[in-house]
């Protein structure tokens, strides 16, 4: 089976030391990394020699602050550099690979944000990308005023309009605004600045960007929600999108189903790439893949077990044994939260019964781990692309660095002999890499 | 004598690039120079003007001891945001970063959303803001982090603390997702000429720039701990403006100079006017530390939170 379709790959971190939950454990793992410019700059440089498209730093404000029995030894996003600021810092130390971070609607300035991601464009020669979050977690709102997050309607309400007000200002300049003309002392033509006048619900801003119009126009806007309201927001602003499938069939409706919400909006649905999340562990045949994966599950400390069964079961286990099966007492009949993450776990508690241990030591959080050879890998990435299910993937690797140079050095290669993915880079900005046009200003005659 | 530059004014090109900076950078490291500071007023015009903090962080790469500071607008920041940022700063400047606190910009249309405040209540909100910023830079005490891998403890969760900030401005739950910055608290600059400006310096600043005008009764208000130092424009010949920064030097801490024709006055700075200055003892012949902090004399702070 072959394709010529190019399929599009960015990397995702998360946790510096990986996806799983005790990579930072791993004796290869470099447990300060998240905090070492030099253990990213190595990462970006090695996605870089993979062609990769983009390097992609997910974030949230907040450290957790309850449960830490659970999170001083799973230290999910608790000692992490600001996303824009590590980026800045790593787009000097590469020349091609897409920049891409997260900064939430719900605690920053639009005219901040505009001018964050803007500089980071221009910094990077143009490989700036902006991932919208509402954040969904009240440590969040608290470390900003509020007791609780706002309700998820009204968060999305005032994430739509802060895109649109970072939007404008992008477009506050025209490209050719800046004239430099020594002879006439003219630094920049005034009919071409475009100051932006927006009043609405959450903003008023009256007000241009006090930097030129970025290398790529605008930096390319990513989202990940999942909900009506996320994918309306996405169908309409978003030219990234991680989708969060663990198969195909789901994995295609949901493109289906994004991409077929564009027209409306007018556009057109090559202006947005799919990328769905493909957590993997590579091996020199499956069952060393495999047995990769258990010994790293099998380092998660019974406490850290406990706690992530436990909240997504909505139930405190940390007084139970493990090694016999939740009484049923201890569980909710059905979830407030995340109801997928509950019901997923009450399936198997009714059909299999296994103890507590057994059931955290296979619990994935909805995500099915791919553990195979690189050809077994790439046979499924070919698999998803052939049933249009994606237009790429957000590679998620169970630990870093080595995860990563498995996939560049063992995985990319078989991709390119499929002709499935690039053997250089062909342009210079992430909009080229990805094929997504380079947008006009929306004043442009 | 510590001895900072602002660039700024003429000489820029047109847009300046990231290897224009380096240039800068590398020449006043070449010198000496304690820090170099961005307050997003450089070049010919204010209407093409980086972020200073995604700047200064490009810049650290560049260069190896000197200190970067970078300004933020205070007024329409959130604390928590300005901690985070400036924590990831300090790490990626290696202890080199430094908070230029901007307040009172007259930019009334891109945050026009925001509360229309009085001068008092800017200020008030300015002094709470930055107490909250540094009980976030110290909420994770230096010890807090264990990586231990035999014992699975990545961090100590007794050493880590929520700040439970409850103010008129802010209210604050911490702690920061992010270690405390390698110089304890990133230093604190302030650069305003008004009465209310130096009022606030003896709150929140440590370090003050103030112009050359009762220099004396300005160190008393300050107070003893802020660094004071005077902005200069660089002007005259070498041997004459180092001549008078000698007579000047028991007034204040130091100085920042206002560079006015890039990269060339910087150049002149650095390669006539410092072997001035390390001729009458007045400056070191190279760096002696290694963090800004250093640089200012200014001890490591321990967390607030510490026991």
């Amino acid at each position: 089976m072959s394709t010529n379709k190019q399929i599009s790959l960015a990397m995702l971190i998360g946790s510096a030391s990986g996806g799983h939950p005790a990579s930072w454990l791993h004796p290869k793992a470099n447990a300060a990394g998240s905090t070492d410019v030099a253990y990213y700059r190595s990462l970006a440089q090695t996605a870089e020699r993979g062609l990769f498209d983009l390097f992609f730093i997910a974030d949230t404000p907040a450290a957790r602050t309850d449960n830490l029995h659970a999170w001083s030894r799973f230290p999910m996003f608790m000692n992490v550099l600001e996303p824009v600021t590590l980026l800045t810092a790593l787009a000097g130390a590469t020349t091609h690979i897409g920049l891409g971070g997260t900064v939430s609607t719900s605690f920053s300035e639009p005219y901040n944000v505009a001018r964050q991601f803007a500089s980071l464009d221009h910094i990077s020669y143009g490989r700036a990308a902006w991932n919208v979050v509402t954040s969904a977690n009240d440590y969040a709102a608290r470390n900003f005023g509020h007791s609780t997050l706002p309700p998820h309607a009204l968060r999305y309400e005032k994430a739509s309009e802060f895109v649109d007000v970072v939007n404008k200002l992008w477009d506050s300049w025209d490209d050719d605004a800046f004239v430099h003309d020594r002879n006439t002392g003219l630094f920049f033509e005034p009919t071409r600045q475009h100051a932006v006048h927006h009043e609405g619900k959450f903003f008023k801003v009256d007000g241009a960007l006090n930097v030129a119009r970025s290398p790529q126009g605008k930096p390319v806007i990513i989202q990940a929600g999942a909900s009506d309201t996320g994918l309306e927001l996405a169908a309409r602003t978003a030219e990234i999108v991680f989708a969060s499938a663990s198969n195909p069939q789901d994995a295609k409706r949901g493109y289906d189903e994004l991409k077929g919400r564009m027209a409306k909006y007018g556009r057109h649905p090559d202006q947005m790439k799919i990328l769905a999340g493909l957590p993997v562990v590579i091996g020199n045949s499956q069952q060393e893949a495999e047995d990769k994966y258990q010994a790293l599950q099998e380092m998660i400390h019974p406490d850290v077990g406990r706690f992530r069964l436990g909240t997504d079961l909505e139930a405190d286990l940390s007084d139970l044994p493990l090694d016999e099966p939740i009484p049923e007492s201890r569980l909710p009949k059905s979830a407030n939260l995340h109801k997928a993450f509950f019901d997923g776990i009450m399936k198997i508690i009714r059909e299999e019964n296994p103890t507590l241990r057994q059931l955290y030591l296979r619990y994935e959080r909805g995500r099915k781990t791919i553990k195979g050879t690189p050809k077994q890998i790439v046979d499924v990435m070919e698999q998803w692309i052939a049933m249009g299910a994606t237009d790429g993937f957000m590679m998620q690797f169970s630990t870093l660095p080595d995860g990563l140079e498995d996939f560049v050095n063992l995985v990319v290669p078989e991709l390119q002999r499929r002709g499935m993915f690039r053997t250089q880079y062909t342009g210079t900005t992430l909009r080229d890499h990805l094929g997504l046009a380079r947008p006009a200003n929306a004043h442009a005659a | 004598m510590i001895l900072t530059v602002s660039p700024g004014g003429g000489g820029a090109p047109p847009t300046p690039s990231l290897p224009w900076f380096r240039t800068l950078v590398r020449i006043a490291e070449r010198g000496g120079l304690d820090a170099i500071l961005f307050d997003g007023q450089w070049g010919p015009s204010s209407a093409f003007n980086l972020d200073p903090l995604p700047l200064i962080v490009a810049l650290a790469e560049c260069s190896t001891r000197i200190g970067l500071a970078g300004a933020i607008e205070i007024d329409h920041a959130e604390p928590f945001n300005i901690a985070r940022s400036f924590a990831a700063a300090d790490r990626l400047t290696a202890g080199r970063s430094a908070l230029i606190a901007a307040t009172g910009a007259r930019r009334p249309g891109d945050f026009g959303h925001a509360p229309v405040r009085t001068a008092a209540e800017r200020q008030a909100r300015a002094v709470e803001c930055i107490a909250v910023v540094r009980k976030l830079w110290d909420s994770w005490e230096d010890e807090a982090i264990l990586l231990d891998k035999p014992n699975g403890r990545f961090s100590n969760p007794d050493r880590v603390h929520p700040i439970n900030h409850m103010g008129d401005f802010f209210s604050v739950r911490g702690p920061l997702n992010a270690p405390r910055p390698l110089q304890g608290n990133p230093p604190v600059i302030l650069r305003d000429a008004s009465p209310e400006g130096l009022a606030l310096a003896r709150q929140i600043a440590d370090v003050f720039i103030a112009p050359v005008a009762d220099l004396p009764a300005v160190r008393q208000a300050l107070g003893d701990r802020p660094r004071l130092l005077v902005t200069v424009p660089f002007a005259g010949a070498p041997d004459q403006f180092a001549a008078r920064l000698a007579e000047l030097a028991s007034l204040c801490d130091g100085f920042d100079i206002a560079i006015n024709t890039l990269p060339t006055d910087l150049g002149t700075v650095v390669d006539a006017v410092v072997p001035l200055l390390r001729a009458r003892g007045l400056r070191p012949a190279t760096y002696e530390g290694k963090t800004l902090r250093e640089h200012l004399g200014l001890a490591r702070p321990r967390s607030q939170f510490a026991a």
